[in-house]
């Protein structure tokens, strides 16, 4: 479903991703680990278009240009960050709506074709409620964003990558910050977005998580991509330990 | 204590409560007990409908007294209307844009340009707003991928070239860069008189561009130009085109600000430079933020204070700048949210002591 080649990003000199070539195959829950400063995110920043890139990316048979997030997501492709990127001052619904995948009659136009906007919209809050409704936060939807947990926050970015209706979704540390219970809740609903047809990629540090919901997992260090391969087989891998653990002896 | 919101209360139960709700989406929205987003539950009509009629009062009884008080009137609404574009570009879409006195000064020359050749006003009001929308279009193909701090630079160096041009240009703006003569207000055919009719048919137009502004808030535009403003990374990995709305906020703004330089221009019946300085610029940055970024009715509470306060306090004319630089410091630190905030507050206030009253009282019996 998605291919990388040679994925490449640099920040002056240091070169932070060095050559990543990655597959992913359609419904896969793919897991990334790497110790700090081994390019997960900035991998998932270059997929995003965010950060200037070079290599070839190809998503479902058709190559995406590097460096347009908007090309990304026209594809099917949406993300969730690390620290979670919400509104504050709008509500959790609003937020959501900021992602659906609806657009029509959501530009200048629409300000004044009330009825025609009015019919889109209504599909449009549907769409953001049903999506609100699969992380379980129905109920917060007409709270502020800025006046939820950080938990909920991330909920609600999860959500709004579920409105845009993507066939691979992008998720940087979705764990982080958030503690047993509410880990174990995200990986249901991880795993129920994979069940409903959503590949995901998700980079995190907390092994066990990934371990519960990824069919496979890949290992990166230094920028570089180390092995991949089902969670209990990987970490028997030699490369593996070294990278992750330091040498065979510490480990 | 206060009842708990369902938001609230699911907040404290934890990330992993079930969902108590209903299926929320087999609703039909927009009935009772549905959820519409926030903006499209607002009483925005008929805060418009309160404002157009304490308005059009002070027209007849405040306006009537004097011709100055009328004027002063006239230049609240018109000022209004710039401010309102500048929130619109500076409090909703973020962008600082420094030229507003420079498309105020295009669109007031651009219809004295065509009016005093005989076209009609309303077709120089018109030209003005589209002219200037056109500047602003051309300014952010050269500005439009600037960061913040370097438009807003960018944009008063835009500012100062063009207050340039209209002094050497003197085939378009006048001798010294001074069009006499613009003919007053008329639509198709009716002249209002130059006093409370002028006032009101201005106040039309300032109703219209509100309207305008609701009609903003109540559609998909505000809450992605909102997105685009504070988390411009993950809007534009969400689909949000950053550039099409920093330019259509921009271009608005311009549109509104060149109708606000027309307006003033046949209201008073010259266009000069000197009407459409730095300190006019800053005035308008001052209207905004001293009435409220936050809100449609900032820009016309801070309008109506750089109108009228400043008439209360002629001792002070000599130390206006500095009147306004304090105004200015005293709005950014103890009232973030202007007077519309200020107003926000005591009226809250009001209704909580209130109930807090009336329950006092039905306790009591």
């Amino acid at each position: 479903m998605l291919q990388t080649e040679d994925i490449k990003v640099s920040f002056g000199a240091v070169q932070a991703v060095r050559g990543i070539s990655l597959e992913v195959a359609r419904n896969e829950l793919l897991g990334i680990v790497g110790p700090n400063g081994s390019g997960k995110t900035t991998f998932l920043n270059a997929l995003s278009g965010i950060v200037p890139a070079s290599g070839r990316m190809v998503f479902e048979g058709r190559e995406i240009r590097l460096g347009r997030p908007q090309e990304v997501w026209s594809s099917g492709i949406t993300r969730v960050f690390q620290a979670p990127q919400v509104v504050e001052s709008l509500t959790c619904l609003e937020n959501v709506l900021i992602g659906c995948r609806h657009r029509r009659a959501s530009g200048l136009s629409s300000t004044w074709r009330r009825h025609w906007m009015a019919k889109h919209e209504r599909q449009r809050w549907r769409a953001a409620l049903d999506a609100l409704e699969q992380v379980d936060i129905a109920a917060l939807a007409d709270d502020k964003a800025g006046a939820i947990s950080y938990g909920q926050k991330r909920l609600v970015e999860v959500a709004r990558a579920i409105a845009g209706q993507p066939r691979l979704m992008l998720l940087d540390e979705p764990s982080a910050g958030l503690n047993d219970a509410e880990t174990a809740s995200l990986s249901a609903q991880l795993a129920a977005i994979r069940d409903n047809g959503t590949t995901l990629v998700v980079v995190d540090h907390k092994i066990d998580f990934l371990e519960s919901i990824c069919s496979r997992i890949a290992v990166f260090h230094l920028g570089e991509f180390v092995a991949s391969g089902p969670p209990k087989v990987l970490w028997q891998n030699e490369l593996v330990i070294q990278a992750y653990l330091g040498t065979v002896g510490h480990a | 204590m206060t009842a708990d919101s369902p938001g609230q209360r699911h907040s404290r139960e934890g990330l992993s409560m079930p969902n108590v709700l209903p299926r929320m989406a087999d609703r039909k929205l927009g009935e009772p007990g549905t959820l519409l987003p926030a903006p499209f539950r607002q009483r925005q009509y008929l805060q418009l409908i309160g404002f157009a009629v304490i308005a059009a009062v002070l027209v007849e009884t405040y306006g009537g007294s004097s011709p100055l008080n009328q004027f002063n009137l006239q230049l609240w609404f018109t000022y209004s209307i710039a401010a309102i574009g500048f929130y619109w570009v500076f409090g909703l879409a973020g962008r600082f844009a420094f030229c507003t006195t420079l498309m105020m000064g295009l669109g007031g020359y651009l219809s004295a340009f065509v009016t005093v050749r005989g076209w009609p006003v309303i077709s120089g009001l018109l030209i003005a707003a589209v002219g200037a929308s056109i500047l602003a279009l051309a300014a952010d193909f050269l500005l439009g991928r600037a960061s913040s701090l370097f438009f807003g630079i960018g944009t008063l160096a835009l500012y100062e070239i063009g207050s340039q041009i209209f002094n050497y240009w003197t085939a378009f703006t006048g001798p010294s860069g001074m069009t006499t003569g613009l003919p007053p207000l008329s639509f198709f055919g009716f002249t209002p008189d130059p006093g409370g009719e002028t006032s009101l048919a201005v106040l039309a137009i300032l109703c219209l561009v509100l309207l305008f502004t609701i009609w903003i808030a109540r559609s998909p535009l505000q809450r992605l130009v909102i997105a685009a403003r504070d988390i411009p990374v993950p809007a534009s990995v969400a689909g949000v085109r950053l550039q099409y709305l920093g330019t259509t906020f921009f271009m608005l703004a311009s549109a509104a600000a060149g109708l606000s330089g027309a307006l003033i221009g046949h209201l008073t019946g010259t266009v000069s430079t000197s009407s459409f300085g730095l300190s006019l610029a800053i005035g308008i940055f001052l209207m905004l933020i001293l009435g409220g970024p936050k809100s449609m009715w900032g820009p016309v509470l801070g309008a109506a204070f750089y109108v009228f306060v400043p008439l209360q306090l002629t001792f002070l004319t000599n130390y206006e700048s500095i009147v306004y630089g304090l105004l200015l410091l005293a709005a950014l630190v103890a009232l973030p949210d202007g007077i519309v905030g200020l107003l926000s507050l005591v009226g809250n206030s009001a209704v909580r002591h209130l109930r807090g009253v009336r329950k006092a009282s039905d306790a009591a019996d």
